[in-house]
């Protein structure tokens, strides 16, 4: 256990480090020719990670338990913003989509939120409804509905990328949870057919999916990111053309310190950096699950593993499309890319994860009064079975 | 029940580890397998070769006087797509560069992103349609040669064609002098096609092309253009030319040819005009010729200064011909020969010394040889080798027939004479340097060898001022400095024979007579009206030679050719 969350802090610490240098080297002459300033990104960054970073440590002394009671009021909350994103004009469009909440200075999305409560709820439901587990309809329906709901508002902006992501947070608790195999046969092939028809109906994610079956078939149009993600990659060979020396980042690769910093990393520092950073994730993923299966509290056990498989499929799914394996999507690399809110949530769910590590083998107040009280009651009932028999 | 939870965790955690894996080998793929394709795209991308045109060389005269120069002008360009009212555009436009305005209209609707609207444009128009603040108009600036003045030296200088190569004259010949070496930088772009200034260029500057100096005086050259053109438009020949030389040093001071042409516009006239013609069309030089055939005799004793010939009265009987003069002479001495120029005289002349050495001569004095200027087209005259002479060749080339000469090769040869029988190599090209001012070449007086000597120089000076003082040459003579010349009318050969109609009327000759500073050589050929060399070239002659001489600043002396001179001069003193 403690080795697994010495692991845990050292890989996010390395993650954000690297993401400070990298964000630097990506975005200065983005941010040069966008705000004169070519430290814009960089300093805003900074900030969030501070922020993210002190958070993080409140929440990993916070008592995960705490959160159970608020499970219900975070998914509410979570749809609340996400309705007011896509319904007022506080929602800011970019790029096609209403993603962002403007409050003041600070500009968010809503939908990191709802990674997180969705998380936090779930394993909360399905900790609570383990007697009943095996029985879908019976136990997890309504809270199921409940997350579809909030899927339904993060597909709406639109968001496949996240909505993906979430539908399979939900599943993956629900399986750990104990739910019975063929619902999650079932729910995978609905997930697939939902899939085929979302992408069949509308056209620029069919071009995407052509873009990603065949780059090179419009090198100049869908298929150019792309392409210059594989340029960027395959030019840094093994040691990378040195920090800061990529050429990727003018403008080729557009806002390159955002989705697509896995590619500058790998042209900049080689594989030896692209590959360092994908064992760091495996890394991370492992001590991940090695807190959940240690944690003996169901909830507990159901939120490290949640929290470990959200970031660990970002990750993957960002270097998937990245290297071309997965069509383009807009999900940023943990800890990596240039994004606030994303980085909050992710260290939140980090000092969450902790505090599971932490505290998840204590044995919860009330379930050990309950001990107690069921022992006392026991002890009452052979005594009065005893004196029954006596009697 | 039993929890089920670990066992599913491993599960999950098993395919995480599948995907990580796949994750690695797809990297290894793209960054060690396929690498070398990838860093050729993005080179093939990033990098790109930026040339950098060198300035081209310039062409100065003796003087340092610019001839061809660079001219940075603007070309004038539009963006279709940018230009939000072509109708106004394509107005003003057309007013200020004077451009078609329906062609313009239409270039400027065309779905293009880059159009030409003028190319070399000055400074001061393009400032004019910059004050409009038209949309989509741009300007680009150019270089394009330049010859401030204009069609002087022409035939010399030559052009550069639009992709900056020389064309004719000193600027194709001496082209790679003149035009420098290309440099380049290899530059990094970003995606916009920017340069980007913060990523390290390789870098190989253009090298500037070498400034060439003539031997060419532009005042002289000045002259020499000007009072041909008068004589062209006066006697209208078919072609004439003027060619001045130094005759102690063989620098070319000046060379015209009519009819000329503008070389910063040298598209508009026809390619016979842009011909230097001095140097590359040859003709029978007629009379002047006899100097050379006359100076081979003295030199080889073959007649002495003094000698007397009998003229035959106009008509002498040779090889089954017969041979006539203009006016028939009766006995005259050698220089009186020359001086009325009788054919009859210098046929004896010429047959007393025989052809084996009249041929010698003609060798010595570099007939038939490329004078070898750094020109191209130069042309070394037709001299048939002695073994095809026929019988009568020995009569008729001495006076000048059955021999072609370019006007250089006459000059030389008669400069020969006025620099005491040495003959000096002929040269257009003074000095080149480098931008940096260092002098790659200077060329120097070349003498070749001694064809006569001294003294038969100084007869053949005698005989020659004899010419301009009493003899054909009296149009030649000036009032304050002794001449010494030949006239030359050469009937020209039409369809393989003799013309009766058609001639080339020439004058040779240098001043001051006793101590040259100036060979001066004018050809008109086929003048209309009037065809004596001594009336049509010899007036040209005097007045280049007058007005050269003055600019030169040569002290005027004690003239006794002349009895007007002589009245004038003692005035003077």
């Amino acid at each position: 256990m403690k080795t697994s969350l010495a692991t845990i802090v050292t890989v996010v610490g390395i993650l954000i480090a690297l993401s400070i240098i990298m964000i630097y080297s990506t975005s200065g002459i983005f941010a040069q020719e966008k705000f004169a300033d070519e430290n814009y990104y960089l300093k805003k960054q900074m900030i969030w990670v501070s922020v993210s970073l002190f958070c993080m440590i409140v929440f990993s002394y916070l008592p995960y338990r705490i959160l159970r009671p608020l499970a219900l009021v975070g998914v509410f909350a979570a749809l609340a913003l996400l309705v007011v994103t896509l319904l007022s004009p506080l929602g800011q469009a970019a790029g096609g989509a209403s993603r962002w909440l403007k409050l003041g200075p600070i500009r968010f999305q809503p939908s990191e939120i709802a990674k997180l409560a969705i998380i936090v709820y779930m394993a909360d439901v399905v900790a609570r409804k383990q007697a009943t587990v095996t029985e879908f309809f019976k136990s997890l329906l309504a809270p199921s509905i409940l997350v579809g709901i909030v899927l339904v508002c993060v597909l709406k902006q639109p968001d496949l990328g996240t909505t993906v992501l979430l539908a399979c947070t939900w599943m993956v608790i629900m399986f750990i949870g104990g739910i019975r195999f063929r619902y999650v046969v079932i729910f995978i092939m609905t997930g697939v057919v939902n899939l085929y028809f979302l992408i069949k109906l509308f056209p620029y994610r069919m071009k995407r999916i052509i873009s990603f079956l065949d780059p090179f078939k419009d090198p100049h149009g869908s298929g150019f990111q792309i392409i210059q993600s594989f340029i960027a990659l395959g030019s840094g060979g093994l040691h990378g053309v040195g920090l800061g020396q990529g050429t990727q980042k003018l403008f080729y690769l557009p806002e390159a310190h955002t989705d697509f910093i896995f590619a500058i990393i790998g042209e900049e520092l080689g594989l030896i950096g692209t590959s360092s950073i994908v064992l760091l994730f495996a890394v991370f993923c492992i001590s991940g699950m090695m807190i959940a299966y240690k944690c003996t509290d169901i909830f507990g056990k159901l939120l490290a593993a949640g929290i470990t498989m959200m970031i660990t499929a970002q990750a993957l799914i960002n270097m998937c499309v990245v290297t071309g394996m997965l069509p383009t999507k807009g999900i940023p690399l943990p800890f990596l890319s240039f994004g606030g809110s994303n980085l909050l949530v992710n260290s939140i769910a980090i000092g969450i994860l902790i505090n599971v590590g932490v505290r998840g083998n204590e044995q919860p107040e009330n379930a050990v009064l309950k001990t107690k009280r069921n022992a006392a009651a026991a002890e009452y009932n052979k005594g009065e079975r005893k004196r029954l028999a006596n009697a | 029940m039993r929890f089920r939870g670990n066992v599913r965790i491993v599960i999950l955690l098993f395919c995480c580890v599948i995907v990580f894996c796949s994750l690695l080998g797809r990297l290894y793929f793209l960054q060690q397998y396929k690498t070398l394709d990838f860093m050729q795209l993005a080179r093939f991308q990033h990098l790109s070769k930026v040339q950098e045109h060198p300035h081209r060389g310039k062409i100065l005269d003796r003087n340092g006087k610019p001839l061809a120069v660079n001219l940075i002008v603007d070309s004038v360009f539009a963006d279709p797509r940018k230009v939000t009212d072509p109708h106004l555009c394509a107005y003003h436009l057309s007013e200020i560069l004077g451009v078609d305005e329906k062609k313009l209209y239409e270039r400027l609707t065309r779905k293009k992103s880059f159009v030409w609207v003028k190319r070399h444009v000055l400074k001061e128009t393009t400032e004019q349609i910059a004050a409009l603040k038209l949309d989509g108009i741009f300007f680009k600036e150019e270089i394009t040669r330049y010859y401030p003045k204009e069609s002087i030296a022409s035939h010399i200088l030559g052009f550069v064609g639009i992709d900056g190569k020389g064309l004719e004259g000193i600027e194709a010949a001496l082209n790679s002098e003149l035009q420098g070496e290309m440099g380049w930088k290899i530059v990094t772009k970003d995606a916009k096609r920017r340069e980007v200034a913060h990523y390290m260029p390789t870098y190989k500057p253009a090298k500037n092309g070498n400034n060439v100096e003539l031997t060419i005086d532009e005042v002289i050259q000045y002259i020499a253009e000007s009072e041909l053109q008068k004589g062209f438009e006066k006697h209208q020949p078919e072609w004439a030319g003027v060619i001045v030389m130094r005759p102690y040093t063989g620098e070319i001071l000046a060379m015209a040819t009519r009819p000329t042409y503008n070389p910063n516009y040298f598209g508009d006239n026809p390619t016979e005009n842009r011909r230097n013609r001095i140097i590359s069309d040859i003709f029978e030089p007629g009379s002047t010729f006899k100097i050379i055939s006359c100076s081979a005799a003295l030199n080889e004793g073959a007649v002495r200064f003094d000698d007397v010939f009998d003229c035959e009265n106009g008509a002498f009987r040779v090889f089954r011909h017969t041979l006539h003069d203009s006016h028939p002479y009766g006995l005259l001495t050698v220089p009186e020969i020359i001086a009325v120029s009788s054919n009859i005289g210098t046929a004896k002349i010429a047959m007393n010394l025989g052809q084996d050495k009249l041929y010698e001569y003609l060798k010595r004095y570099e007939f038939g040889d490329s004078p070898d200027l750094v020109l191209h087209g130069e042309e070394g005259g037709i001299l048939r080798p002695l073994k095809s002479w026929s019988g009568l060749s020995i009569v008729c080339i001495p006076m000048g027939q059955e021999i072609s000469v370019s006007a250089l090769q006459m000059v030389k040869a008669v400069s020969t004479i006025a620099n005491d029988g040495t003959l000096m190599k002929p040269y257009v090209l003074k000095k080149i340097t480098s931008p940096e001012g260092e002098v790659l070449y200077e060329g120097k007086p070349q003498a070749v060898r001694e064809v006569i000597s001294p003294k038969t120089a100084k007869q053949m000076n005698e005989a020659l001022k004899l010419v301009v003082a009493r003899g054909t040459g009296l149009n030649a003579a000036l009032e304050e400095y002794a001449v010494a010349g030949k006239t030359g009318t050469a009937q020209k050969v039409v369809n393989g024979r003799y013309s009766h109609s058609k001639f080339v009327g020439s004058f040779i000759g240098y001043v001051p007579a006793d101590n040259p500073e100036i060979t001066i050589m004018v050809v008109l050929d086929a003048p209309k009206g009037q065809y004596y060399g001594g009336t049509v070239a010899a007036p040209i002659f005097k007045e280049v030679a007058r007005k050269v001489l003055q600019y030169l600043e040569i002290p005027p002396e004690q003239n006794n050719q002349t009895v007007s001179t002589n009245q004038q001069g003692n005035g003077r003193i």
